[in-house]
């Protein structure tokens, strides 16, 4: 029996969605987790050490934490926008799973004849897709934040506005480099290219506005300002309670591994390893691993930026630092003859 | 000629009609001038005497005598280091005083203060409505003919008190006043302390109106700020307190002296040893016992100790409120060691009431000096790395440089104190220029500014250095504190410290002595003292009057946060909600210092 070609690609991408959806959700999870421990040594804290503890770590906690969203009352504000209040944290969420459709993880294998590919999609416009998914996830907390009728909730959707418009373009220009490098936009190809020479050889410039622009975009600590707890409580978040406050988190932390895994692939080679040793999977998963903890490393070192400072930096020193990576990479790639 | 009597000549050449009396009661000057002087007599000190300074207004019920209030004005000129309280008498039936905010714009909060706690009117004040109390509260308090209220019980097996017609002085729960929607609703309190009370309308303008707090997680206890902004600018900041009013001064006049030591624990509960120490020293002064060296030594070590971990807090909470979560955990590392040290000495970690008039409650425990040393050698290196965190990052310095800017002139004016008024380069520390427990043997340096304004960072700045020359006079107590080894703890005067236990056995006398000061304590000479000691937020003063009997006529306590608060709406306008944090965390208030 022989299935249409059809309702074999079907039936394959829903059993890769799947199992990437169960994989970021788990990893949310446990991402939780590790930066309470990061967060605690950084602190000299002790962290979670209760729930279900084998030795020093409390491998349980993100489920009690888990068990404890979902049986918490979740409150309406009495003049909230109820339909996007309620589907917020839904694009929230959305915008940052589908953003792993193209992301691939490992390099493809042959099993009993049949090739099977480690991503969801191979498009040939990639990076324009992560770009303009990233973009889209700004309006959970535009949307939250405006729905929830609270002024601090109002001003923390406005300073995200700002924010995205002002990191948008720094991360969409960090990125041309590599494009110019590579002359692909399929992620796929993009990570093929590196095989011999990672891009960060010729792009340091571009990891670092790139990264620094996607902390923004993701809302991280020194930029947490749409949040900004002790300035705005908890800003776009105010009024958010058990599940649907969870899924907005859930977002971020999926948007850390996400922009992780978008460094890494296009900066550090993804799934490509020196020499040889151990599957390509493991190294992008030690490269993911570099880079959120960095994104804590960060978040719990420096203080937050100030509103009219961030859009200063974005504006002033990112954008011309993108502009001159572009030019820089340019002239170089015409003076080499590439 | 000292400069108290410069300044009484001086003032009887210029008013010969205006004085109507000098006392003079263990060495405080007491001016009393009839009302109709008071505006005259205070510019005439402001600008010609040089008092630049309103520490305190304040006033007394003397019921049933006749005239009944006075009216307390503290002042303090700082280029002369002298002090002058100005008493004006107030019949029972003609309750009016003219405000003196316009020559001292920092009587704002105090004359608010005694307006809603006596009843008393200020005349030409620009916002005078109850301050501590919610605005529908009946009746003033701190009257001595106030009726003393009960909460209304929910159960109870006693008929007397469900009788349905007894007045319950607790009126029913009614909203507090509100501050504005979007929308156009009218505040109740005008936004600014200058202009004249315009209701503000959202339709009209495009500012948006704030309540920050009472439950903000930033303004550090339940302060509320009406925020008044245009996008994310201030445009007006006006500060709420009371929501944290326990009635502290008027408790104390319900306990005997010795009683009311607890009390004033739950005031600044970051420095509680300096409420205490200055508790104390205002009721030595009253009774006039001296205190043993060794009793002055701890207490001038338990203060610096004190010092340091408030500072931290301040500093660390600082940090927090701008975003760098970290420090805040490193403070309050460090902090437990100083509780640690609290908790040795007198079994309590914050609240210690550990110090008694005349002395201490028990002698310094065995390891005492060991711990405080540990502490003393673990601090710099720990400020150190702060410093290393904080000093040289460039957001750190973009969002405390230039931030809250205010002059040296403006702190004078509104009554500002401690390491503010140090940040706008005045040089003034009540260690150095009234020492108190023999504060003048240490050798340490004050920390000031040497910039033209100060904001946030010289704060920070000012607060580091503080604790830094809190260790030296560690040091240097530690090495008395071993010569006075064996030497009593607390006085011996029996009037006001119980005998030792062994005594009792022996002594008729002491038996005595034991028998009257636990069940009716002692009773000071008819007067009133004040004491102030420098706290981590500025000059803590008491002052205890007393009617000769065995409980404070009153107590009246100048916290250093109430005067420091007033003056956010003019330093936080211009800048950002995001800074508003770091402005409040700057001026580093207790809610329960300011509220009482």
């Amino acid at each position: 029996m022989s299935l249409d070609p059809l309702v074999i690609t079907i039936i394959e991408a829903l059993v890769k969605s799947i199992v990437v959806i169960v994989g970021l959700l788990t990893a949310f999870a446990y991402l939780t987790l590790v930066e309470r421990y990061v967060v605690a040594k950084i602190q000299s804290r002790i962290g979670p050490n209760r729930v279900g503890a084998i030795g020093p770590i409390a491998v349980l906690q993100p489920i009690a934490d888990a068990l404890k969203m979902i049986f918490k009352e979740d409150i309406w504000p009495a003049q909230a926008d109820q339909v996007a209040y309620t589907i917020a944290p839904g694009i929230a969420v959305g915008t940052a799973l589908v953003a792993w459709a193209v992301i691939p993880l490992n390099p493809s294998l042959t099993i009993a004849g049949y090739k099977i590919d480690f991503y969801i999609a191979d498009v040939n416009v990639a990076l324009l897709y992560l770009l303009a998914i990233g973009s889209l996830g700004v309006y959970g907390i535009v949307l939250g934040g405006w729905s929830s009728n609270n002024k601090y909730s109002l001003l923390g959707a406005l300073r995200s506005t700002a924010q995205m418009v002002s990191y948008e373009i720094s991360l969409g220009l960090g990125l041309v480099g590599v494009l110019m490098i590579s002359g692909s936009l399929s992620l796929v190809d993009i990570v093929q290219k590196q095989a011999t020479v990672w891009n960060v050889v010729w792009q340091p410039l571009g990891l670092i506005v790139y990264f620094i622009a996607a902390t923004a975009e993701i809302n991280r600590l020194p930029f947490d300002l749409p949040e900004a707890e002790t300035e705005l409580v908890a800003g776009f978040a105010t009024e958010y309670s058990s599940l649907k406050w969870a899924l907005f988190y859930m977002a971020e932390y999926i948007n850390m591994i996400t922009i992780s895994v978008i460094a890494s692939t296009l900066f550090l080679g993804g799934y490509q390893g020196p020499f040889g040793i151990l599957p390509g999977f493991h190294w992008l998963f030690l490269k993911i691993a570099f880079f959120i903890f960095v994104l804590m490393w960060i978040r719990y070192t420096f203080p937050r930026f100030r509103y009219d400072q961030l859009m200063r930096f974005g504006w002033k020193v990112l954008l011309p630092l993108a502009l001159a990576n572009i030019f820089v990479t340019a002239i170089v790639m015409v003076v080499l003859g590439r | 000629m000292s400069q108290i009597e410069t300044v009484l000549s001086r003032l009887r050449e210029r008013f010969p009609n205006a004085i109507a009396d000098v006392c003079e009661f263990r060495g405080d000057t007491t001016v009393i001038i009839p009302r109709e002087f008071l505006l005259d007599v205070a510019r005439f000190l402001r600008s010609e005497l040089r008092f630049e300074m309103l520490l305190d207004i304040t006033a007394l019920d003397w019921l049933p005598k006749e005239p009944r209030f006075d009216v307390l004005y503290y002042l303090l000129s700082l280029e002369h280091n002298t002090r002058v309280r100005l008493r004006v008498p107030l019949s029972s039936w003609d309750t009016n005083v003219p405000s003196v905010t316009a020559i001292y714009p920092g009587a704002n909060f105090y004359e608010r203060e005694v307006f809603d706690l006596f009843g008393i009117t200020f005349n030409n004040h620009p916002f005078l409505h109850r301050l501590l109390l919610p605005d529908y509260t009946t009746g003033h308090p701190l009257r001595k003919d106030h009726p003393l209220g009960y909460e209304p019980v929910e159960f109870t097996h006693t008929y007397a008190e469900i009788q349905p017609d007894k007045p319950s002085a607790v009126p029913p729960p009614k909203p507090r006043r509100l501050i504005g929607s979007v929308g156009g609703a009218v505040t109740e309190i005008p936004l600014t302390l200058t202009e004249p009370a315009t209701p503000w309308s959202g339709t009209q303008s495009e500012t948006l109106l704030i309540n920050m707090g009472p439950h903000h997680p930033s303004t550090h206890g339940v302060l509320r700020v009406a925020l008044e902004v245009d996008g994310e600018k201030i445009v007006n900041a006006m500060p709420d307190i009371g929501y944290l009013h326990t009635g502290i001064e008027k408790n104390a006049e319900y306990k005997t002296y010795l009683k009311a030591i607890p009390l004033f624990d739950r005031m600044d509960y970051l420095g509680t040893w300096f409420n205490n120490l200055a508790y104390c020293l205002a009721v030595e002064k009253l009774m006039q016992v001296d205190v043993p060296e060794r009793a002055q030594i701890a207490r001038v070590i338990l203060c610096e100790v004190a010092r340091v971990a408030s500072h931290l807090i301040a500093v660390g909470s600082q940090a927090m409120d701008i975003g760098a979560v970290t420090l805040m955990t490193y403070a309050f590392r460090e902090r437990e060691v100083a509780l640690d040290i609290f908790e040795m000495v007198s079994g309590a970690r914050m609240m210690a009431s550990f110090f008694r008039f005349g002395g201490l409650a028990l002698d310094l425990p065995a390891g005492f000096s060991d711990a405080v040393r540990a502490f003393m050698n673990m601090i710099p290196g720990r400020l150190k790395e702060y410093e290393d965190l904080l000093n040289k990052n460039p957001i750190w310095i973009e969002r405390t440089r230039g931030i809250a800017e205010y002059t040296a002139e403006q702190a004078l004016a509104y009554s500002v104190t401690g390491p503010l008024l140090r940040a706008a380069g005045v040089k003034w520390d009540l260690r150095k220029v009234a020492p108190y427990s023999g504060y003048e043997q240490y050798d340490f340096h004050v920390p000031f500014s040497t910039r033209a304004k100060a904001d946030v960072f010289e704060c920070y700045l000012v607060r580091m250095e503080e604790m830094r020359q809190s260790l030296r006079i560690l040091d240097q107590a530690l090495k008395q504190l071993e010569k006075t080894k064996g030497q009593p703890y607390v006085t011996s005067n029996r009037k006001v410290a119980p005998p030792p236990k062994q005594e009792l056995q022996t002594s008729m006398e002491s038996l005595i002595h034991h028998f009257k000061l636990w069940t009716e304590g002692f009773m000071p000479p008819v007067g009133y003292a004040y004491a102030a000691v420098e706290s981590p937020r500025g000059e803590l003063g008491f002052l205890v009057s007393s009617n000769g009997t065995n409980m404070p006529h009153r107590v009246h306590v100048r916290t250093p946060s109430f005067a420091n608060l007033q003056t956010l709406p003019l330093i936080s306008k211009g800048y950002y909600i995001a800074d508003l944090v770091g402005i409040i965390a700057m001026t580093d208030i207790i809610l329960g210092d300011v509220d009482r």
